[in-house]
């Protein structure tokens, strides 16, 4: 009954504080922008400082924290006393591949990868993949799932089968109209010619959101075709050629990655250390690179949270800028209502009442403000995304606070002028002019 | 309801027979400023006066004899510096904040000198102002005040706000308001003062009125011919009843 009668007079506030809000169109609409700008400042800089990180993170993630990769690259010209050798030779080696395996303490698995061929052809579409010789290990070394067929198996790798599992973009480009699984595709590679690869499975698509995490791995898994590695040295050998601009080059580079799989993930920073050693032994030029994912994670995940604290408290300076609007409006309000007041007062009202209503007003405002700058703000990350190409992501979370916000702002920023409301002396509130 | 005690005002045979008294001021003080100081003004300087149910008082006095002020205490605005006001059954006079407002939305009526609506609001939502502030529920507020409206004769206008009104209709507004809770007193500071001569005329034709349904009203005026109309007539002078007389 109480009860009932408080929820019907918060409700008349409310109706109440509509119409003066609905009295004063331009003059209300401008008081909420402050908040709407503010809200949706929060929105667009949480969503983008989300945006920017996620992708780097997820493709982190997705090569496994518990793993350490290696990867060769081609060593710099070192000298000009140095002749062009015709085989260039490069990169991580078998020997190095047994070493590892022989030496290294809390290894579960190191995965070789090959890219033997650049090419490939299904029908009249040719694209350009990159052909990776690997071990089935691979499957479960990172997280990959395989969206139809089945991944490679030891069997393949006994039998050296020309099968092969593809990539999601390989997929959408060669066979965008009929399913992969079990048909068959051309790999072309100068010397080898054209060899047959039939499908066994597809890859789900790997997200990086369109920023590659550079430094993490520079292989576009999307555009991968992975084939047995006993196939890959049967048929292909461990030489390399490639028709550059006319001129021929031929290479040599046994493995261009090894993932290396430490059992625990503590473990991972001094096996990458030893890593570190072992090869820097074995080369004399510096053609390899040691990148450890979970590293990588660590800065990324600590720049995230300083890009989220630096641009929250810009969208936060926004947000307070918003109250203090509203502050100063309702200021302006009790005074233009000074009158009214001291009706309502004269009347029955109490101080409390005179608080709630004036309050009622600003929390309107704030959240009417809140709920368009959410508004706002979500289309705003979404044409930030389309326009200038970032990629930005909205939480949930991201939504509450910043919808929790405005509510505080409205709170903080409507107590005092609605205080000021109360305090004032009913009989001098009447005959105010 | 402590409220329904007039809701039905007993019979007025011819004779002074002794009536229930609403109101009783007892030396009652008002200083403004702080006391003692340079700034004090001894605005009522002991005023002690009965008001019985069913009168109609006049209180005049010349511009800062403390008519307001006076009017203000009775309205429980404000609060005496010294004495005792008993309104009905309670010791208003060192009632808080609240329970004050409490009083005001349940047992006073004002009618003020420039009409004092609310200017957003209609007339009908103008009058249920102290009854929201009561918690009468929205359909019972509405229909009093639907049912008030006719007395004042603008059941036309009922949806219309203020600024839309002549000063005699706003005027009138502001009575139906006053009378919207059934008070034991109605409070009038100078209620045709913002008026002409006629519409004036009206207004205190409507008082009569409602003096003849047995309301208790007190109105100050500094107007004889307005003072002449009631039935009892009190005079203040520097803060102090000089003359408290009964008409006819
Ligand atoms: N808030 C106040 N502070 C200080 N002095 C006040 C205050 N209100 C009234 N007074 C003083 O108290 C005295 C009585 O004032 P009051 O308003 O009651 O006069 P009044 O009889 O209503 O006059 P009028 O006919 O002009 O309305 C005056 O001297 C006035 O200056
Ligand atoms: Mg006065």
């Amino acid at each position: 009954m109480l009860t009932t009668m408080y929820i019907s007079h918060a409700f008349e506030t409310t109706r109440l504080g509509l119409k003066n809000i609905y009295l004063h169109k331009l003059r209300s609409f401008l008081t909420a922008l402050g908040i709407i700008c503010g809200v949706a400042a929060v929105i667009c800089m949480l969503s983008i400082g989300e945006g920017a990180s996620e992708a780097e993170l997820a493709l982190i993630r997705l090569l496994g924290t518990n793993n350490i990769i290696l990867t060769s690259t081609k060593p710099e010209e070192t000298s000009a006393t140095e002749v062009r050798s015709w085989l260039l030779e490069y990169g991580l080696t078998r020997a190095d591949l047994q070493r590892i395996r022989g030496t290294i303490p809390n290894v579960v698995r190191v995965v070789p990868l090959r890219e033997v061929a650049y090419e490939a052809i299904y029908g009249t579409t040719q694209f350009p993949a990159t052909i990776v010789g690997t071990e089935p290990a691979l499957f479960n070394t990172i997280n990959l799932t395989i969206a139809s067929g089945r991944p490679l198996l030891p069997v393949d790798q006994a039998q050296a089968s020309q099968v092969c599992v593809i990539g999601d973009e390989v997929r959408a480009r060669l066979f965008a109209y009929e399913d992969p699984i079990g048909r068959t595709l051309i790999v072309n590679a100068p010397r080898s010619g054209y060899v047959p690869f039939k499908v066994v499975g597809v890859l789900s698509r790997v997200e990086t959101a369109g920023t590659p995490a550079k430094g993490v791995s520079e292989r576009n898994l999307n555009t991968d075709v992975f084939i047995p590695l006993s196939t890959a040295d049967h048929r292909y050998g461990d030489l390399k050629f490639k028709v550059r601009s006319g001129s021929r080059e031929m290479s040599k580079c046994t493995f261009s990655d090894l993932y290396v799989q430490v059992d625990e993930l503590e473990n991972v920073i001094p096996v990458s250390q030893m890593l570190q050693q072992l090869l820097a032994h074995g080369h004399s030029k510096k053609d390899y690179l040691v990148k450890v994912p979970l590293e990588r994670l660590k800065i990324a995940e600590a720049q995230k949270r300083q890009r989220q604290i630096t641009l929250g408290c810009i969208a936060g300076i926004s947000l307070l800028v918003g109250g203090i609007g509203i502050m100063n409006i309702m200021l302006a309000t009790v005074t233009e209502r000074t009158r009214e007041i001291g009706i309502r007062r004269a009347l029955g009202a109490k101080r409390r009442d005179i608080t709630f209503q004036f309050l009622v007003e600003a929390l309107i405002l704030s959240s009417v403000g809140g709920a368009i700058g959410v508004a706002t703000g979500t289309a705003g990350a979404f044409l930030i995304t389309w326009w200038v190409e970032w990629p930005t992501i909205i939480h949930a979370w991201t939504i509450l606070i910043s919808a929790g916000l405005a509510l505080a702002v409205g709170i903080f920023f409507g107590i005092y002028p609605a205080a000021t409301a109360a305090r004032l002396d009913p009989i001098e509130a009447l005959r105010h002019a | 309801m402590k409220t329904a005690s007039i809701q039905s005002p007993p019979p007025r045979p011819p004779g002074h027979q002794p009536r229930k008294v609403l109101a009783r001021l007892d030396r009652l003080t008002k200083t403004y400023g702080v006391p003692g100081s340079a700034v004090e003004v001894p605005a009522l300087k002991g005023i002690s006066l009965t008001f019985e149910e069913g009168e109609y008082v006049a209180i005049c006095g010349h511009s800062g004899s403390g008519k307001s002020t006076l009017l203000n205490l009775l309205g429980c605005l404000d609060r005496p510096t010294g004495g005792r006001y008993i309104l009905g059954d309670a010791d208003v006079s060192r009632l808080d904040d609240d329970a004050l407002s409490d009083i005001r939305s349940k047992r006073l009526g004002f009618v003020f000198q420039s009409f004092n609506l609310i200017p957003q609001l209609t007339v009908l939502e103008n009058m249920e102002v102290p009854l929201f502030y009561q918690g009468v529920p929205p359909r019972l507020r509405r229909e009093k005040a639907i049912s008030l409206i006719e007395r004042v004769g603008l059941q036309h206008r009922i949806h219309h706000r203020p600024m839309e009104l002549s000063g005699g209709q706003q005027q009138r507004v502001a009575i139906a308001r006053a009378l919207i809770n059934d008070p034991l007193l109605i409070l009038a500071d100078e209620p045709t003062g913002n008026l002409d001569t006629a519409t004036g005329d009206m207004i205190l034709d409507i008082f009569a009125g409602l003096h003849k349904e047995g309301k208790t009203i007190l109105m100050v005026t500094h107007e004889d011919d307005v003072a002449a109309r009631c039935r009892r007539v009190i005079t203040l002078r520097d803060g102090q009843v000089i003359s408290d007389v009964q008409n006819d």
